[in-house]
């Protein structure tokens, strides 16, 4: 089993097949905050393929204190916030209803409608959110992430998260009502 | 416990819940926070829609093929190294620009061309008339510094030469 902290040391030394390997282990997962934040598949992938261009080009800046995931993941995160400050410095874009990747005919007569309902509710209610609170939300609930690891990726101190993944919880709280979702 | 002290405890309370997922309460604290749990609808509301949300998101199935993607990110490597390239190419180019002028420094020698102070202009020589020694050197004929000049200068003794000897 191919270990990331190895696939990124031979990225350090120009192994280009250990970059493909990475992109394999790792840009599912990048893609889907990447719509979680983003909103748009498009630019998703774009800022994806970006992510992984950064984590070529900065290999040689890792030095082991975070796990080569962990490290991957913040490159990642602040790739895809590069991503939403750029495009909007070309031009103002609509507000992006997100993706969520919408499940195919099949896939949506096979949930339950109550389910569907619910699921679409919480995306809407996602998107009003800021692009932190997006990520924070998805890397805590989506990915179920530790408390220390979504710090080391976002930058912030365990306080100050507990802090905003309370305030996001509380926002979405307040668009969703509080009764129990369904 | 006061509705206020009650609604602080459940903010830290609440903050906690991450903590408790998480496993890195200790152990006095998980108790505190169980036994608050226990005794609020309101937090044990909020654990529960904590767990459900979770659930929400992560039912999401929707595939998603990173399969054509690898090229996109080969593309932009490779944009990276030519543009690597090419800055150090740019780079070189400004060092060997920069010696280039350091050694030729055109604006130095531009001072060095300018003059310093105008030479006095020579007083035209007067030729001594009275003196016929120097009237001797003056007549002797002037340094020549051409082949051609010194050939007709020759021919001309010659053909003096001769007229003076049919005279």
């Amino acid at each position: 089993v191919e270990n990331a902290n190895d696939l990124l040391r031979r990225c350090q030394r120009g192994d280009e097949e250990a970059l493909a390997r990475l992109v394999a282990m790792y840009s599912e997962r990048v893609i889907r905050l990447a719509r979680r934040v983003l909103g748009d598949a498009g630019q998703a992938d774009e800022a994806t393929a970006d992510a992984f261009a950064k984590v070529w080009s900065k290999a040689r800046q890792w030095r082991g204190d975070a796990e080569a995931g962990t490290w991957v993941y913040r490159i990642a995160y602040h790739a895809i916030l590069d991503h939403r400050r750029r495009k909007r410095w070309f031009w103002v874009s609509p507000p992006a209803d997100l993706v969520d990747p919408k499940p195919g005919p099949f896939e949506q007569s096979a949930r339950s409608e109550a389910v569907e309902k619910s699921r679409q509710r919480v995306q809407d209610a996602i998107t009003k959110l800021s692009e932190q609170e997006r990520a924070l939300v998805h890397l805590y609930y989506f990915d179920q992430l530790k408390l220390a690891e979504i710090g080391s990726i976002v930058g912030l101190t365990r306080d100050v998260l507990k802090m905003r993944l309370a305030r996001a919880r509380q926002k979405l709280r307040e668009m969703l009502g509080d009764e129990d979702l369904e | 416990m006061n509705d206020r002290e009650r609604d602080i405890d459940c903010e830290k309370v609440q903050q906690r819940l991450f903590e408790l997922r998480d496993g890195t309460l200790g152990p006095a604290e998980i108790e505190r926070v169980q036994a608050h749990l226990k005794a609020c609808e309101r937090c044990r509301a909020t654990q529960a829609w904590d767990a459900r949300l979770g659930e929400l998101l992560r039912e999401d199935d929707s595939s998603i093929s990173p399969a054509g993607f690898l090229s996109g990110v080969r593309g932009r490597v490779r944009r990276h190294q030519l543009r690597a390239i090419a800055i150090r190419f740019a780079a070189a180019a400004a060092i060997l620009l920069g010696l280039g002028l350091a050694q030729w420094q055109p604006w130095k020698a531009a001072r060095e061309d300018e003059p310093i102070a105008k030479l006095p202009e020579q007083p035209p020589a007067s030729i001594p008339t009275d003196n016929l020694l120097e009237l001797a050197v003056l007549a002797e004929p002037p340094p020549v510094d051409s082949f051609e000049v010194l050939d007709r200068q020759q021919r001309g003794y010659v053909t003096v030469m001769r007229r003076l000897g049919e005279e």
